[in-house]
Formats: C-alpha cells, sequence, structure tokens
C-alpha cells in the first residue's frame, strides 16, 4: 500500500509541476478569465453587486463570485487537461512508464490529481483577487472564510469530476473529440434548462455545483431551482465519487487493452 | 488537384471527414427521440446548424493547423506551407458546409426550419438561402478564430478552450447583452436560435462573416511564421 | 554547385545564439558535419533548408541567395531534406507518401512522378511492401521511405540530418552505403554525432562547437591533427574523469591493472606508449581543446 501511495504521490507532484510550466495552460486560462470578466462587466446583474457591494449580504456576494468562475472555467480547464494521456502516448512516456513496476492506477490517480490541481491554479489566483477585492470594497473579514468554504464546497467538486473525466476518458476517444463533447456536456448538462429536452443541469450529477451552492449557502446561480443541505452533501459525494470511480474504471480498462496487445 | 486534395484529406484523417456526419446523424437521431418526447424541434435543428457544426468546424480546424506529423518536410517543399494549410482549411470548410447544406434539405421538406422574424414574411427561397448564410457565415467566424488563436497560441488545446469559451457566453449571454451594449452586435453569433426577434438580423449575419473574412488573412500570416509552427509541434 | 556560408548567425527568441558567426564552405559530393548534441547542427540544416531565417550574415547554395525569400524558395527547388525527426503520415502507404511528396515538389506530369516513385521504391528496397501503412513500418523502413522523398525531385542538394540514428547495424551500413552512392553529381550533407557514420562515407568534414565550425578538412587532415596526441597508458588504479591535460576514450580493466586509451597529454607519473590515432581521437581532440579558434571568414 505504502509503494502505491508513493507511486501515487510521485506521478501527482511531476504532472503538477510539468502542468504548471506548460505556459498554454496560463495563457490560455488567462484569455478565458479576461474574455469572461470582460463580459461580466457588461453583464447588468455583475455590475449591479459590484456597484452595491456593501448593501449585498457578503455571504450572497462571495457565493455569487464562486458560482460565476464555476460558470465559464471549467470548460477551458476540462479542454485543457484533455490532451495529458496523448501527450504520453505522443512522447512514448506511457511505454516508458508501462515498462516500471508501479501500479498504473495509481499512476493515473496521480496524473488525474497533479495536473488538475496545476490547471486549476489560475481559477484559484481569479478566485482569490475577486475576493481580495470584496474584502477591500467592503471591509468585510468574514468573507475570507465564507471564500473557503465557498471554493472547497462549490468549485474544488466540480473541478474534481470534470478532471477525473477529462484525463482518464481521452485514453479511449480522439481528444478532439471529447473536447467538442465536453463544450456540448457543460452547456446541456450544467447551464442549460430546456423545455421537455431530458438534461442533466436540475440533477445532483451536475458538477457546475448548483446544489451545494444552493444546499449549504442558500444561493446559486445555476438552474437548480430547490436544494437543501442534504442534498448538497449528497451532490458533493457523488460527484467525488464518481471522480474516483471513473480513473480506476479507465485504468482497469487501460491495462485490460494492454494485456490484449 | 482532384489527387492533391484527396492526399490532404487523407493526411488530416479520416476523422475528418466522419465529425460533421456523426454530428448530423447525432442530431438528426435525437431530433427523433425529441419529437417522441413531444417537444418543439424547429429550434433545436436549427441549433445544430448554427451553434454546433460552426464550433466542431473550428476544433477540426485548430487541430488541422497545429498538428502535422510531416511538418519539417512540409516546410522544405517549394509549394509554401502556408497555402497548403490553407487548402486544408478550405477543404474542411467545404466538406462542413457540403454535409450541413445536404442535412438543411431535411428540416426545409418537414418545414422544421426555425426562421428570424427578419425573414418571416420573405419567399421560401430567400428563407432557405438566407438561413443557410446564417449558420455558414458563423462557421467562418468560428473557423477564422479557431486557425488564428491556435496559431498565436501554438496549441489546439487551448484554442479549443477560448472556442469553448466564447461558444458558452455566446449562448447564455450574448441576447441580453446585445440589448444593452450595441458594440456587441457584431460579435452575436446565434441570433437566430436565442434571439430570433433581433432587428439587426441581417446586417449582424453580414459582419460576422466580414470579421471570419478579415481574420482569415490574419491566420495565413500567422502559417508564414515556420519557427513558431515547429515550436508548436514540440510542444503540448 | 557549391554551398557557402560567411558569418551566419542564428539567435532564438530569447537570445539564445545558436549559430555565432559561421563560416563554412562546402564543395560538391559527400560532406560529413559532426558535432555533439546542442552545436547547433540541426539549426544550420534547418536553415540551409528555407525552414528557419538565419538572423545575419551570408549563405548562398551555388547562386541562390538563402537569406532572401526568392532565394529559399528557388533553393526548395533544388533541394532533397531527410529531417533528424522524421514524421510521416501514419494512414499513407509508403507509395501514397512518395506521390504526395511528389505532388507538392512540384512534379505535376502524374506518368512520371509515379515512374519517379516506382524508381526510388526500388532504390530503397521498399517496392515489396510500398501499399503497406506507413505506420507499419519500422524506424528502418521510415528511413528509407524518408530518403526517398527526399530524392523525389532529384536534388542537387541533399540535407541528411542524424540519419541512422536508432537503426541497427545492418539498417545503418545500408543506409550508409546508400548515402555514399548518392554524392556524385550533388553536394550532400551529412550531419550526425555518429564518428563512424563519417568515416565510412565522407572525405571532406567540417566540425561544430558552440555554433561555429571549429574544423574544416579532410579525414586524413583530422587524424593528422591529433598525431602525438593518443596514448596507451596502464595505471594500478582508476584515472581520474575529470583531469584537464586528457580525455578518456576507453577503458580496459586487466584485473590487476587498467589500461586506457587517452587524448592529451599522458600524467608524468605512468608509462605511456603512444598510439595511430583515428577519426574518434581526432573528434574528442578537438572537442575538448579549449584553444581552438572558429574557422575564419570566407574570402567571396
Amino acid at each position: 500500500m505504502n509503494e502505491k501511495f508513493a507511486v501515487f504521490w510521485g506521478a501527482c507532484a511531476y504532472e503538477f509541476k510539468m502542468q504548471c510550466k506548460r505556459p498554454t495552460v496560463w495563457v490560455a486560462m488567462l484569455l478565458v478569465e479576461l474574455f469572461m470578466i470582460g463580459i461580466m462587466t457588461r453583464v447588468p446583474e455583475f455590475t449591479n453587486v459590484l456597484g452595491h457591494l456593501k448593501q449585498f449580504p457578503i455571504l450572497r456576494v462571495v457565493v455569487y463570485w464562486t458560482d460565476l468562475l464555476n460558470y465559464i472555467l471549467p470548460v477551458a480547464f476540462g479542454i485543457l487537461l484533455a490532451d495529458r494521456l496523448q501527450r504520453d502516448k505522443r512522447t512514448r512516456v506511457d511505454e516508458l512508464l508501462t515498462a516500471t513496476p508501479s501500479s498504473h492506477t495509481a499512476r493515473l490517480y496521480g496524473k488525474f490529481l497533479g495536473s488538475s490541481i496545476a490547471t486549476a491554479l489560475p481559477i484559484l489566483l481569479l478566485f482569490l483577487i475577486g475576493i481580495g477585492i470584496i474584502v477591500a470594497l467592503t471591509g468585510n473579514i468574514v468573507a475570507l472564510p465564507m471564500a473557503l468554504a465557498t471554493f472547497a464546497a462549490v468549485i474544488i467538486p466540480g473541478l474534481l469530476f470534470v478532471g477525473a473525466f477529462s484525463v482518464s476518458l481521452p485514453a479511449f476517444i480522439w481528444v478532439p473529440l471529447y473536447q467538442i463533447g465536453f463544450v456540448g456536456y457543460w452547456f446541456w448538462g450544467n447551464l442549460y434548462q430546456p423545455k421537455g429536452i431530458p438534461t442533466l443541469s436540475t440533477s445532483i450529477l451536475t458538477p457546475a455545483g448548483g446544489y451545494m451552492s444552493l444546499g449549504f449557502f442558500g444561493t446559486s446561480i445555476f438552474p437548480v431551482a430547490k436544494a437543501n443541505a442534504i442534498q448538497g452533501i449528497e451532490s458533493l459525494l457523488v460527484l467525488v465519487f464518481l471522480s474516483l470511480l471513473v480513473v480506476l474504471i479507465i485504468s482497469k480498462l487501460q491495462k485490460w487493452q494492454q494485456a490484449k496487445m | 488537384m482532384f489527387t492533391r486534395i484527396s492526399y490532404e484529406l487523407r493526411v488530416m484523417g479520416r476523422r475528418i471527414i466522419w465529425i460533421p456526419i456523426t454530428l448530423v446523424a447525432g442530431f438528426i437521431a435525437f431530433a427523433f427521440l425529441l419529437h417522441f418526447l413531444g417537444v418543439n424541434l424547429e429550434r433545436f435543428i436549427s441549433s445544430g446548424f448554427e451553434m454546433f457544426l460552426p464550433i466542431v468546424t473550428g476544433f477540426v480546424v485548430a487541430t488541422s493547423a497545429t498538428q502535422d506529423p510531416a511538418l519539417e518536410i512540409q516546410l522544405t517543399m517549394p509549394r509554401k506551407y502556408h497555402n497548403t494549410s490553407l487548402l486544408r482549411l478550405v477543404v474542411i470548410v467545404l466538406w462542413s458546409i457540403a454535409i450541413g447544406l445536404i442535412a438543411a434539405i431535411i428540416p426545409t421538406v418537414t418545414h422544421l426550419t426555425f426562421v428570424p422574424d427578419q425573414l418571416k414574411n420573405s419567399n421560401a427561397a430567400v428563407k432557405f438561402l438566407g438561413l443557410q448564410f446564417s449558420w455558414i457565415a458563423t462557421t467562418l467566424w468560428f473557423v477564422s478564430v479557431a486557425l488564428v488563436a491556435s496559431l498565436l497560441t501554438r496549441n489546439r488545446s487551448a484554442s479549443s478552450a477560448i472556442l469553448g469559451a466564447i461558444w458558452i457566453v455566446e449562448v447564455l449571454f450574448m441576447a441580453h447583452l446585445v440589448e444593452t451594449t450595441s458594440w456587441l452586435q457584431p460579435l452575436f453569433l446565434f441570433p437566430t436560435i436565442v434571439a430570433p426577434q433581433i432587428t439587426f438580423w441581417t446586417v449582424n449575419r453580414l459582419e460576422v462573416l466580414l470579421i471570419g473574412l478579415i481574420l482569415l488573412p490574419v491566420g495565413w500570416l500567422l502559417l508564414h511564421n515556420t519557427e513558431g509552427l515547429l515550436k508548436g509541434t514540440s510542444e503540448e | 554547385m557549391d554551398i557557402r556560408i560567411n558569418n551566419l548567425e542564428k539567435i532564438y527568441r530569447g537570445n539564445v545564439h545558436a549559430l555565432n558567426g559561421l563560416n563554412l564552405e562546402i564543395p560538391n559530393g559527400m560532406f560529413g558535419l559532426l558535432g555533439p548534441n546542442g552545436a547547433g547542427k540541426t539549426t544550420l540544416m534547418r536553415i540551409l533548408a528555407g525552414i528557419l531565417h538565419g538572423t545575419s550574415g551570408e549563405l548562398y547554395v551555388g547562386e541562390h541567395n538563402g537569406m532572401t525569400a526568392a532565394g529559399r524558395t528557388e533553393i526548395k527547388r533544388i533541394l532533397g531534406y531527410l529531417p533528424q525527426d522524421l514524421g510521416v503520415y501514419p494512414d499513407l502507404s509508403a507509395r501514397e507518401f512518395l506521390d504526395y511528396i511528389g505532388i507538392l515538389k512540384g512534379l505535376n506530369d502524374k506518368k512520371a512522378r509515379h515512374k519517379r516513385v516506382e524508381e526510388l521504391l526500388e532504390l530503397v528496397a521498399l517496392t515489396h511492401v510500398a501499399n503497406r501503412k506507413l505506420k507499419t513500418y519500422s524506424g528502418g523502413m521510415k528511413r528509407r521511405a524518408g530518403i526517398a522523398q527526399a530524392l523525389l525531385n532529384d536534388p542537387k542538394f541533399l540535407i541528411v540530418d542524424e540519419p541512422t540514428a536508432g537503426l541497427d547495424p545492418e539498417e545503418r551500413i545500408r543506409f550508409r552505403n546508400l548515402l555514399s552512392s548518392l554524392g556524385g553529381n550533388r553536394v550532400v550533407l551529412l550531419s550526425t554525432h555518429i564518428v563512424e557514420d563519417i568515416a565510412q562515407t565522407s572525405q571532406n568534414i567540417a566540425m561544430m562547437r558552440n555554433g561555429q565550425v571549429i574544423f574544416k578538412g579532410t579525414l586524413t587532415d583530422l587524424i593528422n591533427e591529433t598525431q602525438n596526441k593518443v596514448w596507451n597508458v596502464t595505471s594500478a588504479g582508476p584515472l581520474p574523469q575529470d583531469n584537464p591535460n586528457f580525455v578518456i576514450v576507453s577503458t580496459m580493466n586487466m584485473g590487476a591493472s587498467m589500461q586506457y586509451r587517452i587524448v592529451g597529454t599522458p600524467p608524468a607519473n605512468l608509462s605511456a606508449t603512444p598510439l595511430a590515432p583515428n577519426l574518434e581521437d581526432g573528434y574528442v581532440w578537438l572537442m575538448h581543446a579549449p584553444d581552438r579558434q572558429p574557422t575564419s571568414t570566407l574570402k567571396r
């Protein structure tokens, strides 16, 4: 077990460093963030909140900012993570690693966590900048612990879910196809509540975090009409569980595929 | 020329051919399902043309522009690589448009087209042509932006992330934003689906097409940067 | 035809100097370019092939000026290039790949192009597998397909960058023989860090270090440069690896003692026997000679 953990930790640290050093991640995320902020400055609701920060309950402001980031940025997050496995294949690192006695599953978990954390860093930075501005403008230091709670409860489970699928599924799907599908999924399964068309956006499977946001903090910008804390916990646990499960399944499928070759 | 084009298609991979076909087939299959669920199909079918086909084509262009396994050999050819790359882009776009046009016959024949207000009083031919022009303009916009973004970032995934974010914002925010911010009107990509009632639909379509056509030469110029292209293939 | 390079500089973004005022004249025939990894060989090859642009200096391939866009286009018409990292289109067969590259090289007459493709497939001994997809080829077969594409336009100037890297001994010999047979009425520039490849194919060579040419001459000149500098030294214990006076080329453990082949000045306290130098010794000597000056500016 210790050996497996060492492999997991090694892969995690390596993937984290490697993804952090990729200028693409920072440039793409920065451009998407600037685009998002630029658009938001034209959205009346956003400018209203920004202009009257002190008049809104501080929790609502913090949750609004958290939800806003989780609205668009996971799209870029998922797309940027989708080429990690393909890169290993292209550079033949996968062969090198397969030839080692280390656990494949532990490596895939390490890859998933390390690269997900690194890709989430630009999101965390923007989140902290926003929270800093909220604290500076309202003078309310309580926003800081609230921000910790909203980030942990709303953003992290969603990013874990997206990260797990984006890192592992391209083992069996052509990367551009996955990326195209992911954009469609994010819209249909998280942000959109169509009339008559079945959707995941109102179920606890939505990684955008509507259930946690509404269930724990009483407000949300996602299409979740009603949610209590229990449903929030359910959604959070289901998302984390599915993240771990999909990595495990893909790892086993890859091993099975290798054994067949 | 035919031999050249057939080689370019094979060099890019058969997936380039199958992706738009799969998308259209998927939409038709899903439309059948929705029909049985009693959903109004017009807007859904139109979204396939105006919202999904353009971004899919954009992703494919970004992939083609940044990934050529024999790039180094290509760059030593007397036929310039920027022209080869442009030819590939044209092949991709024309293929997507051809598939789209063939697929457009189905909603036209079954009277399942979703028409914006500005076209409602036009005759059938103008309606058909206007609707096709609408999604072709958006497709060209996405293709040009994908080309420029992928060459500037030298990375397909970065370009796709940017396109994905633009797409989400366009679908969910633009209809409200153009009401208050007039300078955003030329950047409104899916007016038929999300705001069919707008009075500047025709102008918007022309503006979107124009932006796409302006960005295309920018991408072509970026394709001259051989050092950047070589660097792009070694990164990721 | 010859190639003249005068004071060529290449500075990459971030002020990375890949070529530092390089001077070189390459005559007709096989020409070997030696140097360690990072010496600037690939950058030079890519500039000669028109892929990269030199920052400053002069570069002429025949009468074509390689520093201008028009000149580069003309050079590409007479060029064949086999890159170090040969990428191929996996879903094309060798025959299709060559046909496609033929189109890109401007061989517009379909019949003549097909005939040329068949000739080259024969030359590189790939005819029997010409319809197989390139993704099923071994490294050596891909290299042979690579050299075939480079020869499609019967180039006057052929560049092969590290052609034998990763090949098995038999494939390497075959490839070297093929290259030697090509150096007739054309310039064949063979870049490598494998000394043996040069020894078997090229009489004229140049050696690069830190973006400059530090030696140009024949194989005999290079070996002569190393006369009286190669020694057989026997020692009871191991010799230090980082002695500035010599470089250990090979080591043999004789049980009670160690026998070394060194290039440089042998340690005074040990008995040393002079040895006849070979190309590898010459390479090692030049690479470690600290006072070695780059070759002088060419007079045009």
